[in-house]
């Protein structure tokens, strides 16, 4: 859309605030808009020839409505409050969340319709209660990396459906997407003594002891009879876990080209993160020690959704 | 561009409100297309309501295509394709029942919410009266109301409407700047024929015609005057003259209709506007006799106002009069036409005229006159509606034997009998009187007020108004006939006795309706290019065209759109918290009843003392404490407490108590 290159889009703040300005607001009319104005020079043509008071007093009535409409559709717009929140990390492939929260300053606000290019558009009516509302927005086709939203379009035909007024909002909130987890393999040292290889971290490990709740340990990982005793969440640890870290490294993973093999690490990250394993990550030119949990899990699965990218 | 909105599924609730809407908006149409058409369309809205249950019941595209041939066979045999207007309706009508049995996606409704808004146009090109008015512009708003729900996701009745009502009133103002400085045409851009029938003064006259027509309280025309409006005796409003007569029939000269025009300004003449109802006939009907005469008409040579079209819808015009014009000039042809006898004159009426032709001075024609006015005013003449049929020679059998008739007997028999004398007569018909609308600065010529009368020519006073009927019934000229009377008795009843309240009161109310819709007429429908001009020359604007108007249309324009959003501006009251004006409303019912309320006491206190004084209603008093409270320093303010609470201060009912006098 080359008219969109030089057109104004509305900032928003480092805190991804932004409220839609008078002069940032673009309206033409709607198909619907170009049909009512055959119509109405249709029904001025019947009054006129048949010099018909009340069909010249009724078009132009109409024509009133549709003039007045171009300001109630701009009008619906301008002061519009929102906050773009962004959203938490997804795999690529799935569709990709971005939370709007739009506050109508105190006055309903019907039919606003939020659309990015690569989303499916969402429609909310605001209405004048002070609470402000969220929308969530879903990006589809996105390949993994760092990418910034692109350009929100808000717009809306409210109240008469001739015309359509919207904006341009430039949400700098940018997106994370992890690569797509590629299909199950086991990694060099994760399998125990032999013979289990489905097994990750094999259950015949010892015992090593209990140590704190972390977000993120596999429910079958917790002692629950501790939990009963009332001395809190505790997860067990397991001595061959704790001792030889998993170091899942590039040179490993199978495939023959780069994406295959973000894929296949993306799925080992997962897979050691859920069997409760340390593991590291190499990769070429870098190095992430050893560990687990959440964190690590993120710090892991975002190095290889930049990896190779300009982000990087 | 993506449209969420379109992929919205409608709810049920609005397609039922667009189906509703434009059933009751064809409604009217009953009055003017073939009943088939508009089954055909109410067929279409029964089988789409039905669908609304049962979707799979709408025709597929086979059957559609089937229905459209067989609807397109329907208008061209129903309306013959003869009148493009009704041709052109009737299509709309079967295409826009089409359109509702696909209807489906928001589009199909966007669509038939635009043809709605031409049905009602075609409405207007058939009736254009203030009630059917009032009904279209109310079917027109709950239209928008549709439209505007089509673009929510959520459309509740009320709020939609209620957001309909202010985009009216705020497209209202501009509506009504560019209503009045939009250009108007002296006459259609193409020709339109209609054909109809309307009641009133025919081109002719035959004896009983005009007492038909007297029964008819339908109102011929309204008549606002600029100055004082004449006496009763001179409001006679001149229509067709009659010349040729076979004994029985009146009926005007084709060829005479020669325009006149040495009549121009004329500074002693009586300026007036008239609102005429649609006639179908060229000629208007003006005070005797027009000296000025509007724009678009002529004079023809027996002082008749002509108009260049036929009168097929409501028609003002301004015109002005002299009563005491002298239409001075008779041709030989005239002279030849104001003396022509059916070819048999009855032996007795001759001996008549010769009776008195012996006791009259030949050169002294008002001599003659007032001979014969004498003859009526003498012997028992009745003025009656119902004279019975007359056979034989009529003005024999009516002079000599029943003696029984209209005006049109007696204005037929005068000129007959003056032509039997020598002297040229013709016969006028038009209406005679008016009535005063107590509402509003306007008179009434009702059909009930036809009247026919007669000129007879005597030299140097020209043509001379003589009116038989004065004769015999003086009361007719001062006052109207009463109808409701006259119908059930012989004699004509004239409306001057006292109503009771309760008539009065009605005929307050008909007076009333009858001021509202002549405003209506002249300032809506019969919104002219005259008037418009003189509107336009009242606000200082001259008399602008083309350039001049499109300024003042863009300025007016302008400031009807900035009154609307300077108003939208204004500071409003917050509807937010009903809660205090509850609370107001409840404290001034317990001061009317008495109470001492005082601004600083709490809710506790005032409903103390107002117990004491009330003991019959504390359980009232008590309940409705409980709720203020709850609803002002409770956590929550709920709608359904806050009517609760309403409902109580409404029904609150103070009684005294009871002093126990035992």
């Amino acid at each position: 859309m080359a008219f969109a290159d030089w057109a104004r889009v509305e900032q928003v703040s480092a805190a991804g605030q932004a409220e839609i300005g008078a002069r940032r607001i673009y309206i033409l009319p709607t198909r619907y808009g170009l049909m009512f104005g055959v119509l109405l020079f249709l029904m001025l043509l019947g009054a006129v020839n048949y010099v018909n008071n009340p069909g010249h007093l009724l078009t132009f009535l109409l024509a009133g409505l549709a003039a007045n409409a171009i300001y109630q559709t701009w009008r619906n717009l301008r002061g519009l409050r929102l906050v773009c929140h962004g959203g938490p990390p997804v795999f690529s492939g799935d569709p990709v969340p971005f939370v709007v929260e739009l506050d109508g300053a105190a006055r309903a606000r019907p039919a606003i319709q939020l659309m990015f290019d690569d989303s499916a558009p969402a429609l909310v009516d605001i209405d004048d209660g002070n609470r402000p509302q969220r929308v969530q927005l879903q990006l589809h086709g996105i390949p993994r990396g760092l990418h910034q939203p692109g350009r929100l379009v808000i717009s809306t035909c409210y109240p008469m459906g001739l015309l359509r007024a919207w904006c341009y909002v430039a949400c700098d909130r940018p997106l994370l997407v992890y690569p797509k987890p590629g299909a199950r393999w086991t990694p060099r040292g994760a399998a125990g003594d032999g013979g289990n290889d489905a097994e990750w971290g094999g259950g015949s490990d010892d015992f090593a002891g209990l140590r704190g709740y972390r977000p993120g340990d596999l429910p079958s990982q917790i002692d629950w009879k501790s939990y009963a005793r009332e001395r809190g969440l505790n997860t067990r640890v397991f001595s061959g876990q704790a001792a030889t870290p998993l170091w899942l490294d590039w040179v490993d993973a199978p495939g023959n080209d780069v994406e295959l093999r973000v894929s296949a690490l993306t799925r080992a990250v997962l897979d050691a993160e859920s069997a409760g394993r340390h593991y590291g990550l190499k990769t070429p030119g870098s190095t992430i020690a050893p560990g687990l949990g959440p964190a690590h899990r993120h710090q892991c699965l975002r190095h290889l959704a930049l990896y190779g990218t300009s982000d990087a | 561009m993506r449209d969420a909105l379109a992929a919205l599924p409608i709810a049920p609730r609005l397609l039922g409100a667009t189906l509703f809407v434009l059933a009751a908006l064809m409604a009217p149409h009953a009055a003017n297309l073939h009943p088939a058409i508009l089954g055909f369309f109410y067929l279409a809205v029964g089988w789409r309501v039905l669908a609304l249950r049962h979707p799979r019941w709408l025709p597929g595209r086979w059957l559609l295509l089937a229905l459209m041939a067989a609807a397109i066979a329907l208008v061209i045999m129903s309306t013959g394709l003869y009148d493009g207007r009704l041709a052109g309706t009737a299509l709309l009508v079967v295409m826009l029942g089409l359109k509702l049995l696909e209807l489906r996606a928001r589009r199909d409704i966007h669509v038939t919410v635009f043809l709605g808004y031409f049905v009602v146009l075609t409405q207007f090109l058939y009736s254009q009266s203030l009630g059917l008015a009032v009904y279209l512009f109310a079917g027109t708003l709950v239209l928008t109301a549709v439209q505007v729900g089509l673009n929510r996701v959520h459309a509740q009745p009320r709020q939609v409407l209620r957001h309909a009502v202010g985009l009216f009133v705020a497209a209202l103002p501009l509506a009504l700047v560019v209503f009045m400085l939009f250009p108007r045409l002296h006459s259609p851009l193409w020709g339109i024929k209609t054909q109809r029938a309307f009641t009133g003064i025919s081109g002719e006259m035959t004896l009983g015609s005009l007492g038909e027509l007297s029964r008819s309280t339908a109102t011929a025309f309204r008549v606002q005057f600029d100055g004082m409006p004449p006496p009763p005796e001179q409001r006679y409003w001149r229509g067709p003259v009659l010349w040729h007569t076979d004994g029985r029939r009146w009926s005007a000269d084709r060829a005479s209709a020669r325009a006149l025009d040495t009549v121009g300004r004329d500074p002693l003449a009586l300026g007036y506007e008239i609102t005429l109802e649609p006639t179908g006939e060229y000629w208007l009907f003006g005070l005797d006799v027009v000296t000025v005469k509007p724009p678009g008409t002529h004079l023809n040579s027996s002082y008749t106002l002509v108009s260049e079209q036929r009168v097929n819808q409501r028609l003002t015009f301004r015109a002005a009069s002299d009563p005491g014009f002298h239409m001075l000039a008779l041709s030989e042809r005239e002279r030849a036409l104001g003396l022509q006898l059916p070819d048999r004159v009855a032996p007795r009426v001759a001996g008549l005229v010769a009776q008195w032709q012996a006791s009259t001075d030949p050169a002294q024609p008002l001599q003659m006159v007032a001979r014969a006015l004498d003859f009526f005013r003498n012997e028992p003449f009745v003025y009656t509606l119902t004279p019975g049929t007359l056979q034989g020679d009529p003005v024999e059998q009516f002079l000599f034997e029943t003696r029984r008739g209209f005006c049109e007997h007696y204005a037929g028999s005068f000129a007959l009998l003056m032509r039997v004398a020598g002297i040229p007569a013709r016969v006028v018909i038009g209406y005679q009187g008016g009535e005063r609308n107590p509402h509003a600065d306007h008179w009434v010529v009702r059909q009930s007020d036809a009247h026919a009368w007669t000129e007879v020519w005597i030299p140097g006073l020209g043509w001379w108004r003589v009116d038989p009927t004065a004769a015999v019934a003086p009361d007719r000229i001062e006052q109207p006939i009463d109808t409701a009377a006259s119908q059930a008795g012989d004699r004509v009843m004239f409306g001057d006795g006292d109503p009771g309240a309760l008539l009065a009161l009605w005929q307050n109310a008909v007076w009333l309706a009858d001021a509202v819709d002549l405003g209506w007429h002249r300032w809506v429908v019969g919104f002219s290019a005259e008037r418009q001009t003189s509107l336009l020359q009242w606000l200082g604007l001259g008399r602008p065209h083309g350039f001049g108007l499109a300024i003042a249309l863009l300025i007016g324009g302008a400031l009807a759109v900035a009154v609307v959003y300077l108003s939208a501006r204004l500071p409003r009251p917050r509807s937010g918290d009903p809660l205090p004006m509850l609370w107001r409303r409840f404290t001034d019912k317990l001061r009317r009843a008495g109470v001492d309320v005082v601004a600083s006491q709490g809710p506790d206190t005032l409903c103390a003392t107002a117990m004491r004084m009330f003991p019959q209603s504390a359980d009232q008093l008590s309940a409705i404490r409980r709720i203020y409270v709850q609803l002002r320093y409770g956590r929550q303010s709920d709608q359904e407490m806050v009517r609760a609470l309403s409902r109580r201060i409404r029904r609150l009912s103070l009684r005294p108590a009871q002093v126990d006098k035992g």
